[in-house]
């Protein structure tokens, strides 16, 4: 895993009482960790001070799954 | 910061008998006592007091200031004790220990200080207030309090209505929609992707629509608990700020699509939340230079899903009452907070008015038109919002 993923994985953690070992990619946001409305886009707000990048709302707003959340933060980082 | 956290508290918690009362009486009382405010210097801004009310209730009142803790901060610290009876009484498991208010304190402040992030919400915030130009009032009563405040002020063109700041004295008037009709709210909710906040949100700005003649833009102010990692759910404190919603839906929208479109401003409003409000309606102030005392919103709303909860299998069965009494003085004409019920998970609306303005009546009949915009909408989400207004 690398030095990013760790850390988006802990982010994600701080969110819903899990531990970062405990997350996998399939694992949906509201479905699976109970995000609601505010948590996910505070969630979205901390992707992007820790990690420097802009999103883009629209496209982040489809992100359901850890997987997809990665995904998208890949092509951010690029 | 120090100045503001105790390390410990060794005053008593002194015992309050009021079983020799009606439960109307002992309410009156408590309220009373909520009424006296922790004016002096130097003084404890909290009392805890055992308390035993009629009908076999047992337990506590909590008179707290407001910038101490918000009502999930109290939910959370009273869940907390309940769980530590439990365990002191009964013997089951020690409770899990909180957050630290002050660790997590930490992190805010060293988030305010991303000046990055500042500049991002500025700029959020200025555009979203002149992005559809200066807001206009509205409310229950209709055109003509604003009508009303264009006349005083000689402006014709005058968007925000004067402010009642003389008498602040406050109303409140609770009404308990039952668990079956809460359940098919949240089923909905649950089934659309979109929050009961939003759904409340979007009947209280239908019903101001339907009250102003169809009007299309509506702002309201919608408190944001500002709670959304474990730590910030559990480390008490008083975390809510509060920021317009505004949202301009024409009358052909269809009830879903409106709640969508109210659910996208929110999204907006919830990314950019940590912006100091005051900063906000200073902006909005500079912007478009409405009078002092003037105001575009009449009506706000919290809504606080977490109820207090016997979950500790000691305590199955116990009736739980939990009652929010209120300070006192209303400095918004219209505050809703909607709750779920500690005993059936029903939805409790508590709506406090300013009396100088408005009755019980008035809030009877917008909480009635609250929900039939909502049962409605649910039972028919392709219904416009024009056709909506024009039925109920």
């Amino acid at each position: 895993m690398s030095a990013k993923e760790k850390e988006f994985l802990e982010i994600v953690a701080k969110y819903c009482d899990k531990k970062a070992d405990e997350l996998s990619p399939d694992l949906k946001f509201r479905d699976d960790l109970g995000f609601d409305s505010l948590g996910f886009m505070t969630f979205l707000g901390d992707l992007e001070d820790t990690f420097d990048i802009e999103l883009e709302e629209e496209e982040a707003l489809k992100i359901t799954t850890i997987g997809e959340a990665l995904e998208y933060l890949d092509k951010q980082l690029v | 910061m120090q100045q503001y956290i105790a390390d410990e508290d060794y005053r008593d918690i002194p015992m309050l008998d009021l079983t020799d009362r009606s439960m109307e009486e002992a309410d009156a009382f408590l309220q009373q006592k909520t009424f006296e405010e922790f004016n002096d210097p130097d003084i404890p801004m909290v009392e805890f007091t055992m308390v035993r009310m009629p009908e076999g209730y047992n337990g506590m009142y909590i008179h707290i200031d407001h910038r101490l803790t918000d009502s999930s901060g109290l939910i959370v610290m009273v869940n907390d004790i309940m769980e530590l009876y439990c365990h002191y009484r009964f013997g089951s498991p020690y409770p899990k220990p909180l957050a630290s208010f002050e660790e997590v304190l930490q992190q805010d402040l060293k988030k305010a200080q991303n000046e990055k992030r500042r500049a991002k919400d500025e700029k959020f915030w200025r555009d979203y207030l002149t992005e559809n130009g200066e807001p206009i009032y509205s409310d229950i009563k209709g055109p003509r309090i604003l009508q009303e405040s264009r006349k005083a002020h000689g402006d014709k063109s005058l968007r925000a209505a004067d402010v009642e700041t003389k008498d602040r004295s406050v109303g409140v008037a609770d009404f308990h929609l039952e668990p079956e009709a809460t359940q098919a709210l949240l089923d909905f909710c649950m089934n659309q992707g979109v929050s009961m906040t939003n759904l409340i949100l979007l009947a209280m700005r239908t019903y101001l629509s339907k009250m102003n003649g169809g009007q299309e833009d509506i702002t309201l102010r919608n408190f944001v608990s500002r709670r959304s990692t474990h730590a910030e759910w559990t480390c008490g404190g008083s975390r809510v700020l509060s920021f317009p919603c505004r949202t301009i839906i024409s009358p052909d929208t269809e009830f879903l699509d409106a709640l969508y479109e109210l659910q996208n401003v929110q999204n907006r409003v919830y990314l950019h939340c940590n912006f100091d409000p005051v900063e906000v309606d200073k902006m909005l102030k500079d912007l478009y230079g409405a009078p002092d005392n003037t105001e575009y919103i009449s009506m706000s709303l919290t809504y606080q899903p977490m109820p207090v909860r016997m979950q500790n299998e000691h305590l199955k069965g116990i009736n739980v009452r939990s009652v929010w009494y209120p300070n006192g003085a209303a400095t918004k004409r219209i505050y809703l907070t909607v709750t779920h019920s500690s005993n059936d998970g029903g939805l409790i609306f508590d709506y406090h008015y300013q009396k100088a303005v408005l009755n019980f009546e008035d809030m009877q009949t917008l909480y009635y038109y609250m929900m039939k915009i909502m049962f409605r909408g649910v039972d028919e989400p392709d219904i416009t919002i024009g056709e909506l207004i024009s039925t109920i």
